[in-house]
Parts: C-alpha cells; sequence; structure tokens
C-alpha cells in the first residue's frame, strides 16, 4: 500500500511545520522502533504500538497488545480508517486527511501531548520545604493559644461565677465548677482539704487578697495574742491579718508558718513599744531568751487563792521575808529525797534493804509511782492522797480505826464521836480491881444495869478528855506532818488549805510525753549542797545542806547518796533551767541541735484573750 | 547565622544573661521569706515579673526580625540577646516556682517555657551544625541546580531506552515520572525514600541488562551510568531536604508553644490575682 504521513509540528511563534513522507509497504508499522515506518520517538511509545494493515474492506489499525488505541477518543484495538478519523497512538494524534492522488491514504501524525519539562515536573511533584506540608505555624499557634485560654482561662473564671449563690455545705453544682481546681497553686492544708473544691470558700471576691473574715466565719472561738490596742501597738501599726502566719496551699501540714520572726518582729524590743509590758524581750530561744520565770506560789496563805509571782530561776535574791524569792510556798511539806532514798536500812525482819519503808516492806520509790501521765502524756494526773500517799501514811484514830483525808472539822467530829461512844459504851462498868489494872473505859462494860449519873459525868469527863488529847496530837503530828494546821486556843485546830499552782510555766507548752526516752531526772535536778555550818549541832552521820529555796537543812548523808532527785525543802522549784533546754534546742537556725521556733512552746492564740477581729458568724460549711 | 551570634560582641548577651541569673540566684539565697519559697514572696513577685518581661521581650524579637532594615540595634545583637536571655529564665521561673510543682495552670506555663527554651536550644544547635553540612553536601550547587541536573538526567535516560525493549523503557519512564524528591513531614526529616522509582529503575535496568542482546549493550551500560548518577543527586537533594527541614522543624514547635505559654502566662497571673 502507499500512503503519505505528514508529521506537523506546532511552532512557538505560531504556524505548524510539515514534514510529509511517502509510505510504500505491505505493513505500515507504527512505533518506538527504528525499523517502524512510522516512527514516533517519544518514550511513551513501544517500540511496536500497532500496525495499519490492509484487509477486505478497507485500512485498518491495528494495536499491538497490550497497547491500546484511541479511536475518536474511545480506547481499541482495531479501527478503521475512514476520513476525518482521529486516532490517537499514545501521546501522538494522527487524522486520516483527504490522500493524494495514486495514494491510497494519508495520515497527519502530530505529537499532541509532549513529555513536558522534566525539571518543572519533578518540581512539582517534589515538596522540598516544611512549608508545602500540613504544617503550619500559624494554625497551631492559634490553635493552642485559644485552647489554653479556654480551659485555663474562661472556663475556671465561668465557674467561679456559676457557684456564686451556692450552698457551701453541698458539693459544688454545675459542668464547670471544678474548672478552677486547675489555678490551685499547690496542695491544700490537711485540716481545710474537705472543702478544697471550693475555693470560693476563702477567696470571697475576686482579686481581693483573702480576708480575715473568711477565717473568722468558721473559727470563731480563736483568741488573739493581746489586747487589740496594745498589739496594734506592738506590731507598730502594721497589724498582721490571718495570713500573716497561716499560708494555705503549702502542703498538707504546714498551715501554720513557724518562723521565729513572727514573733521576734515585736518580742525583741518590746520594751521599746510598750513601755509597761512585763513581758521581757526574747528573739532567739538560744542567743535571746530569759530565764524560766515560773509562777510560784510565794503565799499560799494569801486571799484569793494565794499569791502568785512570777520568779526567775536564776533569781538568787531573798524577798522582804529575808527568805529566798524562789520559793513554793505552797503549806504542804514533802521532801522528794526522804521518799526517793537509796538508802539501805534494816528491814522489819532484820535483813538490811533499800528504800522507804511501808506496810510491805522497804520499797524502792519511783517519780512515776506518784507522777503518773494524763492521757495522751503530756502533762501529768494531779497527786492524790488516798491514791499516792495513804498506803504508807494511813491516818489512824487508833491501831484499828482508820480516819478519811477529810475536811479537819469531819474528821474531829468523828474523834469526838468514837470517844463518846466509848465512854457511854464502858459508863456503868464497877469492878475496883479491873479498874486499877487498865483504864476503866477500855474495859467493857457489865450488862444489865444502868449508869448512875456520876457514872455519866465521869464517862464524859473521860471523853472530852480524850477528844483534847486526839485533837492536839492530830492537830500536831497526823495532819500536822504534811500540812500547816493552826491550834486555836479552845483546843481546835485547822489545817491552812495547801495550795499548789496547777503549772509552773502556763504559757510554755511542754509535752513530757515527747521526752519520755530522759529519765525524769535528766532535767528535774534536786539541789542539795552541801554547807558548811560551823557551831551547829549534827546528829551522827548528819551533814548541812542547802537549796536555792531552803537555806540550810540537816540530813543523813547516805539519804542522798545514789537520789534520784536529792531535794530535801518542800520549797524548792524543781524546774529545770533553760540551759537544760538548751543541751538539746536551739533557736530557728541553731546548729546541731533541734531547731526550735517560738510557737515550739508557745501558743500565738492566747485563750484568755478576747476573739480574733472579726464578726463571728455562723460557720457556713460546718453543719 | 554562624558562630557570631554566640560570641556577639564578647559574649556580651551572655554576661548580661549570666549576671542576672547570678542575681537572681544570690537573691534567692539571701532572701528568707515566711514559710516555704513561692511565687507569692516578694521575691517571687520581683523575679515573676522579671520574668513575664522577658517572655515579652524575647516574643518582641519575633516581630523585630520581620522588620528588615537597619534598626538601632542589628538583628544579630537581638538574636545573641534572645538566645543568652531566654536561656536565663530556666534559672528566673524557677527560682520564682520556688521549685513547687503541681497539676496546675502555673506549672504548665512554667512546662511550656522549658519545651520553648528547649526548641530553642535544639534551634541553635541546629543553626550552629546544619548550614555546614549543607554546604558541604551541596558542592556549591543549588537545590534546583541538583534538580536540574536530576531533570537533564531524565531526558538522557529516555534517549538511551529508546532503542531498547518496551519493559526497560517503562521502567526509565516510570523512573524519570515518579521520582520525587522530599514529601511529607517524616519524608522531609528522614531524608529517605524507601520507594524511589529512580533506585528501583537502577536495580530493574541490572536485571534486564543480562538479557538484552550485544546491539543493546551498550545503552545498558551508559543507561546505568546515567541511572546511578541520578541516584545519587537525588540522595544529595534529599539530604539537602532533610537538612533544611531540620532547620525548620524546631521554629514549628517553638513558635505554637510560645503562643501557648503567652495564653497559659496570661492565665497563670490572672488566676494568682484572681484568688489572691
Amino acid at each position: 500500500m502507499d500512503c503519505v504521513v505528514s508529521t506537523l509540528t506546532r511552532r512557538a511563534r505560531g504556524g505548524v511545520a510539515r514534514r510529509d513522507i511517502d509510505i510504500s509497504a505491505a505493513t505500515i508499522r507504527i512505533g518506538r522502533g527504528a525499523e517502524c515506518e512510522i516512527y514516533l520517538a517519544d518514550p511513551r511509545i513501544p517500540l511496536h504500538a500497532a500496525e495499519i494493515v490492509e484487509q477486505p474492506g478497507g485500512m485498518f489499525m491495528q494495536s499491538v497488545p497490550p497497547f491500546d488505541l484511541r479511536a475518536n477518543g474511545a480506547p481499541t484495538r482495531a479501527a478503521k480508517l475512514k476520513l476525518g478519523d482521529k486516532l490517537a497512538v499514545g501521546p501522538y494524534d494522527l487524522e486520516v486527511v483527504e490522500a493524494p492522488v495514486g495514494k491510497q491514504f494519508a495520515l497527519t501524525v502530530e505529537l499532541a501531548r509532549p513529555l513536558g519539562d522534566d525539571l518543572e515536573q519533578l518540581r512539582s511533584r517534589s515538596h522540598t520545604s516544611l512549608a508545602e506540608t500540613w504544617l503550619s505555624k500559624r494554625r497551631t499557634a492559634w490553635g493552642l493559644f485559644l485552647a489554653v485560654v479556654a480551659l485555663f482561662l474562661a472556663l475556671p473564671i465561668a465557674g467561679y461565677f456559676g457557684k456564686a449563690g451556692q450552698k457551701l455545705s453541698e458539693p459544688p453544682a454545675g459542668a464547670m465548677a471544678r474548672f478552677d481546681q486547675t489555678w490551685l497553686s499547690g496542695t491544700i492544708s490537711g485540716a481545710h482539704n474537705f472543702f478544697g473544691d471550693r475555693c470560693e470558700t476563702c477567696h470571697q471576691k475576686p482579686f481581693e487578697q483573702v480576708a480575715d473574715r473568711a477565717c473568722v466565719a468558721c473559727h470563731v472561738a480563736t483568741r488573739h495574742h493581746a489586747e487589740a490596742k496594745r498589739f496594734e501597738q506592738a506590731a507598730a501599726g502594721a497589724t498582721p491579718a490571718c495570713q500573716s502566719c497561716h499560708k494555705e496551699h503549702n502542703g498538707r501540714q504546714a498551715i501554720v508558718l513557724s518562723d521565729q520572726r513572727f514573733c521576734a518582729g515585736c518580742h525583741s524590743e518590746l520594751k521599746g513599744r510598750l513601755a509597761d509590758t512585763k513581758l521581757q524581750d526574747a528573739s532567739d530561744f538560744l542567743t535571746n531568751h530569759p530565764q524560766f520565770r515560773p509562777s510560784v506560789m510565794t503565799d499560799f496563805r494569801a486571799p484569793d487563792g494565794g499569791r502568785i509571782e512570777r520568779v526567775s530561776l536564776a533569781d538568787a535574791g531573798k524577798g522582804a521575808d529575808g527568805k529566798p524569792r524562789l520559793r513554793e510556798v505552797s503549806g504542804l511539806r514533802f521532801p522528794h529525797a526522804v521518799h526517793l532514798t537509796r538508802m539501805t536500812v534494816a528491814d522489819r525482819d532484820g535483813k538490811p534493804r533499800q528504800g522507804v519503808n511501808s506496810p510491805s516492806g522497804r520499797r524502792l520509790l519511783d517519780c512515776k509511782d506518784c507522777h503518773q501521765q494524763e492521757p495522751g502524756g503530756a502533762g501529768f494526773l494531779p497527786i492524790d492522797m488516798e491514791t499516792h500517799c495513804q498506803e504508807c501514811h494511813p491516818i489512824k484514830l487508833t491501831p484499828e480505826r482508820s480516819l478519811p483525808h477529810a475536811k479537819p472539822k469531819e474528821v474531829q467530829d468523828i474523834g469526838r464521836d468514837y470517844y463518846y461512844r466509848v465512854a457511854l459504851e464502858n459508863a456503868a462498868y464497877r469492878d475496883p480491881q479491873a479498874r486499877e489494872a487498865e483504864p476503866r473505859m477500855l474495859q467493857p462494860r457489865r450488862p444489865g444495869r444502868p449508869e448512875s449519873r456520876e457514872e455519866l459525868a465521869e464517862a464524859a469527863a473521860w471523853a472530852e478528855e480524850q477528844r483534847k488529847a486526839f485533837v492536839r496530837y492530830a492537830g500536831e503530828a497526823l495532819c500536822g506532818y504534811c500540812h500547816n494546821t493552826t491550834i486555836a486556843a479552845s483546843g481546835e485546830w485547822d489545817v491552812q488549805r495547801p495550795k499548789v499552782v496547777n503549772r509552773w510555766l502556763p504559757l510554755g507548752k511542754f509535752d513530757h510525753k515527747s521526752h519520755d526516752t530522759v529519765a525524769c531526772s535528766g532535767c528535774h535536778q534536786g539541789q542539795a549542797n552541801e554547807v558548811a555550818a560551823e557551831g551547829a549541832p549534827l546528829g551522827a552521820g548528819q551533814v548541812w545542806v542547802a537549796s536555792a529555796a531552803c537555806e540550810r537543812v540537816a540530813v543523813q548523808k547516805e539519804l542522798l547518796a545514789d537520789n534520784p532527785l536529792p531535794s530535801l525543802c518542800s520549797a524548792d522549784v524543781l524546774l529545770p533551767k533553760i540551759e537544760t533546754c538548751q543541751q538539746c534546742h536551739g533557736g530557728e537556725r541553731a546548729a546541731n541541735l533541734v531547731p526550735s521556733t517560738c510557737v515550739m512552746c508557745h501558743e500565738f492564740h492566747i485563750d484568755r484573750m478576747a476573739p480574733m477581729q472579726g464578726k463571728p458568724q455562723a460557720a457556713a460549711i460546718v453543719k | 547565622m554562624n558562630e557570631s551570634v554566640l560570641v556577639y560582641r564578647g559574649f556580651l548577651y551572655l554576661k548580661v544573661a549570666t549576671l542576672l541569673m547570678l542575681a537572681a540566684i544570690v537573691a534567692y539565697a539571701v532572701d528568707r521569706p515566711l514559710g516555704m519559697p513561692n511565687g507569692g514572696t516578694w521575691l517571687g513577685y520581683g523575679l515573676g515579673s522579671i520574668g513575664a518581661a522577658l517572655i515579652l521581650w524575647l516574643m518582641w524579637f519575633g516581630m523585630r526580625k520581620r522588620s528588615y532594615g537597619p534598626g538601632k540595634w542589628r538583628l544579630e545583637g537581638w538574636l545573641s540577646a534572645h538566645v543568652y536571655l531566654g536561656l536565663s529564665l530556666i534559672v528566673i521561673a524557677t527560682l520564682h516556682s520556688g521549685f513547687q510543682f503541681g497539676w496546675n495552670v502555673h506549672t504548665l506555663a512554667y512546662v511550656l517555657m522549658m519545651l520553648v527554651i528547649a526548641s530553642g536550644v535544639f534551634g541553635v544547635f541546629v543553626y550552629l551544625r546544619y548550614p555546614a553540612l549543607m554546604t558541604e553536601n551541596r558542592r556549591g550547587l543549588t537545590l534546583t541546580d541538583i534538580l536540574a541536573q536530576i531533570a537533564e538526567l531524565d531526558v538522557e535516560c529516555r534517549e538511551q531506552v529508546m532503542t531498547l525493549g518496551d519493559e526497560i523503557n517503562r521502567t526509565v519512564l516510570e523512573a524519570s515520572q515518579n521520582t520525587r524528591v522530599g514529601g511529607g513531614v517524616l519524608r522531609q526529616l528522614s531524608g529517605r525514600a524507601p520507594d524511589c522509582a529512580t533506585a528501583r529503575a537502577l536495580k530493574r535496568v541490572r536485571e534486564l541488562g543480562d538479557s538484552i542482546g550485544s546491539e543493546g549493550a551498550e545503552h545498558v551500560r551508559r543507561l546505568i551510568a546515567l541511572l546511578t548518577r541520578k541516584d545519587e543527586l537525588l540522595g544529595r537533594a534529599r539530604r539537602d531536604v532533610q537538612i533544611k527541614a531540620m532547620l525548620d522543624i524546631w521554629l514549628y514547635v517553638h513558635v505554637p508553644l510560645t503562643f501557648a505559654l503567652i495564653a497559659a502566662l496570661v492565665a497563670h497571673v490572672i488566676s494568682v490575682f484572681f484568688y489572691w
């Protein structure tokens, strides 16, 4: 067959270049192969893409599988060549055109879809910077900014206003009520944690510091530190708020700040601010703290509960009566050394044993035999005659007859009743021989005979005589063994009620329990300094000893040997001095000592003061 | 950027930042606040104010670097100050916190700030290290030059296979049409292209080369040489994209987190005074 193939090339400036080739072959091959009659130089075309063959009925173009043709846009494997048909072989468009004379057909060939610019295509396929990816600084920045503002600012504020008017005793209601928890700056103290989800309990007004009224709304009973006016004067006008000492959100325990500066701020120079203050300046337990000044009963006879004075433990001076100022005049005699003695004495069975005499033989006493810890162990239970003394010190009218530790009048009445009863029971006794042998009143009465008037008078006189003897004995020796007694001209006696101060250091806390690893005598030491006393008569083995409270006492020297509390004088104030405490306790920053700030021993809120400022309101959250 | 940013004017801003940090540390050591140290003491408020002011000033660098032209201070100086004063925030904000941390907006602000600083430190690191690697990798070319060479190689490869079999021709065509440089975030950052069409073509061409007769052997030999060259250039282009991505990626953390930090900072400041 013969044909003409015209290759069309579009010029950049317009117009079409045309190159005609005459082809004469039995089969016209189309492809990239050099042997092809219609040579299509494009990598997208197979070596042998298609061929044109003459068949009965016309010229046909057939593809070489698997290559496909397009005939007028439709995929096909074979197509009859008709004038005007458009066939596509890969990127080439072939059009059947009018054949010149002598040719069976004519085709135009045009590269309609060139491969294009490789660089441009490579670039369009490649993303070579992060800006071309999904990453976006702007979007992420805005997203994060808005998310943080919404979650941590808008919602908590909405939550706060949403809770307005809700009852504090109920859990906060509303979806946003707990968003303000993200504002919590630190763990709430254990005591306040039960309303930890109700920030507005304390933070009552936005942008206003927590006011004292929020605290005293619940803490109605909390007392002031001093009279309000004097407090302000001492604090030089800067009245501290609750918040100054009580800092919340600092962990489970730490609601009370214990810095000694709180106290030292005023107390280091209190005298300069309050001229009439009786308080001594202090700023550090180790370096600037006055000697302990216990409240001592200096005269139990004084009216209104006796005279209690604060006397320094270091006070060695003497009062107006010529006696040492530091002495506890309680009206009670109790020499500790005698009771705690380790002296060896022959017991009832003749064998030598240590200790004090007791109904069950010689016995070593210890502090805790009398000083028993109260529940909790901070202090001690009161000493009680019946419990602690009477076993060894029974009060007896006769060897068989005990007396109660009661009011003198009561005891005297019991004595009188006793002797009158004995007298009456025996008034009728008449036996001259027996009368000579023993006191008549102690003999049994002969039954069946009434007493005569004389006999009764005699009995009454005897009873009265016995009663008087008893009164004298009891007043001087029985009660007077421990008590101060007075005997009136009538012979009646009275006991001067002893007065012992409840606590020598009422403003200083001290927990005995937390110190119980130390022996009592480690802190409580009696003074029994042997003193020379010329010319004074002494018994065998005796020495003179003196203490701060008592000038001179004669004592068996052995009594004091190994004695845990060698205090012979009942007036001794057996408190350790501050130096004893300072062996272990220092100030806030003392090196190698227990850091001890003021509040370790002293309370800020003092019970006898008025309530803290602010109107006490019904505690809203405590049902 | 080169090292001159860090050594700018004899480490001027390193000295300034060190002084600032030392002052904060000394103040913290000397200060004896009532109770535990925290942001609510006077020193805490002071350090917090300095920290917040620094953060705002550091953010201003983002504005400053966009405004070209000579300012009162050179941009280089700004950047040097940005780096060193930014680092000083680690000390200032930590002391401001009094080492109190928790699950709250306050610690959120602190953590965001530390993340911003950490990303900034990474940025300084890559800016010090990667430009040299980039120069070394490019060997005097730009990425566009490399890509142009690759495109030329594609043309040459196609010419070489024009007379060869359909399969080898298709393989080479695919290599020129489907090969890409970079791509998604991970591809850019890893610098790898596990399914690279060119590498695949090179392998296939080597396999097919054995079955091609002597008349095509010369073409195949040249084709392998061309594809090998292209593969090598692609490696360099991808490494270049990787280095550039490393130089950029930290900013995608640094900038958005800075905005999150500003939001947290505002919430922090408002919340502590709202619930004073």
